[in-house]
């Protein structure tokens, strides 16, 4: 099958019977409803640009189970060159969209089960991974968009999954049968969930012995009997149902349509499981897919960066302050930010390795770092972008005022800029900083991927502190410096000796 | 009689590494003994290659084209030739690897 453009990815979810809650009502079109439309042009965004010659460099690869040519968001990474191009694409969709573009969390989700389920097919004999690649040749070939669920709603933290008051608290296998695998539970703050075809499962931990239950992965069509989506809410985001202005990216809107996804008895056949019950590899799983996902942040969010850059550039302009050095020198700092995480996401991919799958990973240390200052430097681009803006981003009178003739002359009274721009374009303009820099896209930055306390605990577990320690001690005379020693021509203590010899000859010879 | 393989050894930059890469590849060199000479030296016409990189990236491993002569055996942090080893078996492993290829 040939790539999708967006007008057919969009056709292709008109047949999907989903059911689907938002705001206590039971959607029935999932592609009409205009609440959930602008994040649908977003994900086809995704498939649209793979058709341009244009981008195709990009957003296009060739798979490694067919040598055909398919979407980035369906293929595993097979070289470092692969690894970059991830990370460009998204910094591109980042750009083309200023928003979530949803599709990363399944890739990274196909990428974290492909190696994995190698893994266990070595070391235990099962045949997960021969299924596995059966399903990603189906999802390549029918072009097919995977909503990745990781986050179990989790229930008491300090409590292991088997130890919850409710079963429920994680997904889980309640029954195996002869013919598959039974499963009830939850996913939260699943991405794209709702526009998608195929849901793709994963642990969201790691397990013991007794949450062996819990350790499982396996994919469904989003249309699945028992599987029911209630649709998450964001800031402002039923302006887009009063006006376009107000609601800022009225095209695109703000992060990725996040939904929960109940499992409620969901019938899941062999061929599409990929775990269930080893739960020694749970860690893994949920170790390589955070790795992978840690490291998008460096591309997406520079990508919004970039236009929220742009944004603020244009209203100074507007205001006739766009050369003021303040201004410039705001900007700067904006840019050095978003290239300095930029800088992270293509150091964590250069620095990938091949695993014994054949896929390539990235650098798990680069990729926990590059999440860790994405969690810090939004909040600071965002605020820069909205000292730049001005305190209009928070004040503004709604388009339908603005409608209005008799507001219209003393509201372009009050927010018109220099001679020559359109008052309406310096709304469209600071609505949009608003929408990027007040809303829900600041924390999702923050918790997306893993909060900042998952980052700390990866990069303290591969920081290699004895070696540091180690080159401390060597610079400090603690251990022998076999080098210095070389260069001196002398043992280290001989030499220090001397030293002491000459500084007492100095001082009272 | 045949002569023994000569194996070049090479490191990695070493600018994060994973093992001290030195001392690695001093434990595989006596484990070679009598079945395989090693070098440091680049000129020299050698059998096969063990890269020494300290960490998975194995940038040796990436150098196109290869300077190598094949086969290479490729330490990678704390993995020989991408399957992961304890620490204290790095070595063996990779002596294991180099003597198993010239077979």
């Amino acid at each position: 099958m040939a790539l999708m453009t967006g007008q057919a990815y969009i056709e292709s979810l008109r047949e999907l019977e989903l059911e689907v809650y938002f705001m206590g009502q039971k959607i029935t079109r999932v592609t009409e409803e205009p609440m959930f439309q602008p994040h649908i042009h977003t994900a086809a965004m995704t498939y649209e640009l793979a058709n341009d010659p244009e981008y195709r460099e990009i957003m296009t690869a060739t798979s490694n189970l067919t040598g055909e040519t398919v979407n980035r968001f369906t293929h595993i990474h097979q070289s470092i060159d692969d690894l970059v191009k991830k990370v460009r694409m998204m910094r591109l969709l980042g750009q083309k969209t200023g928003t979530c573009f949803q599709r990363c969390v399944g890739l990274d989700a196909l990428n974290a089960i492909y190696v994995t389920t190698f893994d266990m097919d070595r070391d235990r004999g099962t045949d997960y991974h021969e299924k596995f690649k059966n399903f990603l040749a189906h999802v390549q070939s029918k072009d097919l968009m995977s909503a990745g669920a990781m986050t179990d709603p989790r229930g008491d933290r300090s409590l292991r999954p088997s130890k919850q008051n409710s079963p429920d608290a994680y997904l889980h296998i309640k029954e195996r049968t002869n013919e598959g695998i039974i499963v009830s539970g939850a996913k939260a703050h699943i991405t794209g969930a709702i526009n998608s075809h195929e849901i793709v499962v994963l642990p969201t931990r790691a397990m013991g012995a007794d949450d062996a239950d819990y350790a499982v992965s396996f994919a469904v069509p989003v249309n699945t009997e028992g599987v029911k989506y209630i649709f998450s809410r964001q800031t402002n985001d039923t302006r887009r149902l009063d006006s376009p202005l107000d609601s800022g990216n009225p095209k695109y809107a703000i992060v990725g349509g996040e939904a929960v996804i109940v499992f409620k008895d969901v019938f899941v056949p062999w061929e599409r499981v990929f775990m269930a019950g080893e739960h020694e590899y749970a860690g893994q799983i949920v170790e390589t897919f955070a790795g992978y996902h840690r490291s998008n942040y460096g591309g997406c969010k520079v990508g919004l960066a970039d236009v929220v850059i742009g944004a603020s550039d244009w209203v100074a302009d507007a205001h006739g302050v766009g050369r003021a050095s303040h201004i410039v020198d705001k900007l700067t700092e904006m840019i050095s930010m978003a290239e300095t995480c930029w800088s992270c996401a293509l150091a964590c991919s250069y620095e990938g390795a091949k695993t014994p799958s054949g896929a390539y990973n990235i650098n798990p240390m680069l990729a926990n770092v590059t999440k860790l200052n994405i969690t810090r430097m939004v909040y600071e681009w965002m605020r820069i972008a909205q000292d730049i803006a001005g305190g209009k981003i928070i004040t503004l009178p709604s388009e339908m005022d603005l409608t209005q003739p008799e507001l219209r002359e003393v509201l372009n009274e009050c927010f018109r800029g220099r001679e020559g721009v359109d008052v309406d374009d310096i709304f469209k303009m600071l609505r949009l900083i608003e929408n990027m820099s007040v809303g829900a896209g600041l924390p999702e930055a923050m918790h997306g991927a893993g909060s900042p306390a998952a980052q700390k605990i990866m990069i303290a577990r591969r920081s290699g502190i004895e070696q540091k320690r180690a080159l401390a001690e060597t610079i400090a005379r603690i251990r022998p410096d076999k080098y210095f020693e070389k260069i001196v021509g002398l043992p280290e203590t001989d030499y220090w000796k001397n030293v002491a010899a000459r500084i007492a000859e100095q001082h009272h010879g | 009689m045949s002569r023994p393989a000569l194996v070049r050894i090479r490191f990695c930059g070493g600018c994060n590494p994973e093992i001290d890469r030195g001392e690695t590849a001093q434990q595989v060199i006596p484990l070679l003994k009598g079945r395989m000479n090693t070098t440091f030296d680049p000129n020299l016409s050698a059998d096969l290659t063990l890269h020494v990189c300290g960490c998975a990236h194995a940038c040796l491993d990436e150098e196109s084209p290869s300077a190598d002569p094949e086969p290479v055996i490729s330490i990678q942090g704390l993995r020989v030739n991408r399957e992961p080893v304890e620490k204290q078996d790095l070595a063996k492993t990779a002596a294991k690897a180099l003597q198993e290829s010239c077979i």
